[in-house]
């Protein structure tokens, strides 16, 4: 019981890891998860509306890219993007390679999973709808926008909650491509840690880290969602 | 040097399967591998004293592989200079060694809950370590070195001449702290396993590696896409050592006194002979 304590919960360990554990591990993890839930979501949208064109010139292309990466895995992507592109194409250089090969890829992954959420989401709204804009004289594109979208969007914060979460514990998957000064995120913090110290408490308290920001994350949502679905 | 092979990562679940898995044909060709390297090993003057082991009979040491040249796998055997010290250190206890693959991370969690005796994966001595963990004496000093891409030999010669680029190390090793304390004006890049690492100076994505020489020679030497351009002789040594459990004086003493003789004799400079070639001397 003791060599548990010692080992899993040992405070000295524990308390050296501040405040870095926030300032900089907490911190990129967020920003990560951020910028690449936000490529994503603007993927994903662009993907979804492929998926359910009427010309099969989009809907194949988009189907073929959600299939191949929601279909690979993530770290296979990630080192796909931030090695294997430049060493087939030298020339390329990314700007800010601190952020950009690794949300990218992010932002790839999430997009080809939030593609397939918001095309059911809006599968999810009543034909009605589309056919009653459209028979007011709304355009396609209009109509999406204005009357489809914003109707799938509801239904789609569930599910786009659990993305979010996926996102958020996939960017431990970056410290792959390796860290600049002040560039770890959480894993690869409290890893290094562990690897310092000869000790497993930083993984606890790594654990713990995610946990406060992922569990009010997901209560604030659950929140939102009773709200909405009271309101309607 | 530490490191923490969060590696391949892929490897490292490859292995946690394996581990999970117990019995799977992988592991058994392992273990049978390092039978038949067992039953060729002499019973040293220690056999009469029977020294208590988590598997009664064996050595058994924890060891992150790969990484190269001092643990790695090769026709479903372990090899390098970790293994066959081990395997040399067994030997004069007269015990069979046995080896356990664990992500460096977990490493020394297992070598806590049990699973091995040792830990024997290139693991530097340090003090921060030597308040949880007991150390054997010392059996590999370390030089750092850089690392550049063929054809960078010359211009990237030594520190000065990196200002400006990007250095690669591995996390939380002294070659990551000598590059952060020394590389002026250059920024460094941290990765998690060696293969990584060159992966990365590869891509082009760090300019030269900064870590052990050893690790760094047996790169030029296999892969042929980097050259070895400068060895950092000055400044304080490091020094690998078996890790152990605190409070196990029985097993430290035996391994010390096992270790001192494998060293002190043919059989040491034979092991660096065969992994390191001509370097050897250079290490």
């Amino acid at each position: 019981m003791n060599r548990l304590r010692e080992e899993f919960f040992n405070f000295g360990v524990i308390a050296r890891l501040f405040p870095a554990l926030v300032t900089e591990a907490m911190k990129n993890t967020v920003v990560f998860t951020l910028l690449g839930f936000s490529g994503g979501m603007m993927l994903g949208l662009v993907l979804a509306l492929g998926r359910i064109s009427r010309s099969r010139w989009l809907r194949w292309p988009a189907a073929f890219v959600v299939d191949t990466f929601r279909g690979l895995p993530a770290l296979l992507v990630i080192v796909f993007i931030g090695f294997g592109l430049p060493i087939a194409f030298p020339w390329l250089h990314y700007p800010f390679p601190k952020y950009t090969p690794g949300c990218v890829a992010l932002a790839i992954v999430a997009g080809a999973y939030i593609a397939e959420t918001v095309r059911a989401g809006i599968e999810g709204v009543p034909r009605g709808q589309m056919e009653a804009a459209r028979s007011l004289g709304m355009k396609y594109r209009t109509a999406m926008r204005r009357v489809v979208l914003p109707q799938a969007f509801r239904l789609v914060i569930p599910p786009l909650t659990n993305e979010l979460a996926l996102l958020f514990k996939d960017t431990s998957l970056l410290a792959v491509l390796g860290t600049e000064a002040g560039g770890k995120e959480i894993l690869k913090y409290v890893r290094d840690a562990v690897n310092h110290s000869g000790n497993t408490s930083p993984l606890v308290a790594g654990g713990l880290a995610y946990l406060v920001i992922t569990v009010p994350l997901l209560r604030v949502v659950a929140y939102l969602e009773a709200r909405t679905r009271a309101s309607r | 040097m530490t490191r923490s092979p969060f590696a391949v990562r892929t490897l490292a679940v490859v292995a946690g399967l394996a581990l999970a898995a117990g019995a799977c044909s992988s592991d058994n060709n392992k273990l049978k591998a390092d039978q038949a390297a067992s039953s060729t090993a002499p019973s040293g003057p220690a056999a009469g004293k029977a020294l208590k082991t988590v598997s009664p009979g064996k050595l058994t040491a924890c060891t992150d592989v790969p990484y190269a040249p001092f643990e790695f796998e090769q026709n479903g055997e372990f090899d390098g200079i970790d293994v066959e010290l081990v395997r040399a250190v067994a030997g004069r206890l007269a015990l069979a060694p046995a080896f356990v693959d664990v992500d460096f991370d977990g490493i020394f969690s297992a070598l806590n809950a049990g699973k091995c005796d040792i830990v024997a994966s290139s693991v530097t001595i340090t003090a921060e370590r030597q308040k949880t963990l007991d150390f054997s004496v010392g059996y590999f000093q370390i030089n750092q070195s850089l690392l550049v891409r063929k054809g960078d030999e010359t211009r990237y010669n030594d520190l000065p001449a990196l200002a400006g680029k990007t250095i690669g190390v591995q996390s939380g090793t002294t070659g990551a702290d000598y590059a952060k304390a020394n590389a002026k004006g250059a920024s460094v890049k941290e990765f998690t396993g060696a293969d990584d690492l060159f992966t990365a100076l590869k891509a082009g994505q760090v300019d030269a590696a900064l870590q052990d020489l050893p690790v760094n020679a047996y790169r030029a030497k296999t892969a042929g896409d980097s050259v070895v351009a400068k060895v950092f002789t000055e400044g304080a040594k490091e020094e690998y050592g078996f890790a152990m459990r605190k409070g196990q004086a029985d097993l430290k003493a035996a391994i010390d006194d096992a270790l001192s003789r494998v060293k002190s004799d043919d059989t040491y400079p034979t092991i660096l002979r065969r992994f390191l070639g001509d370097t050897a001397g250079q290490i």
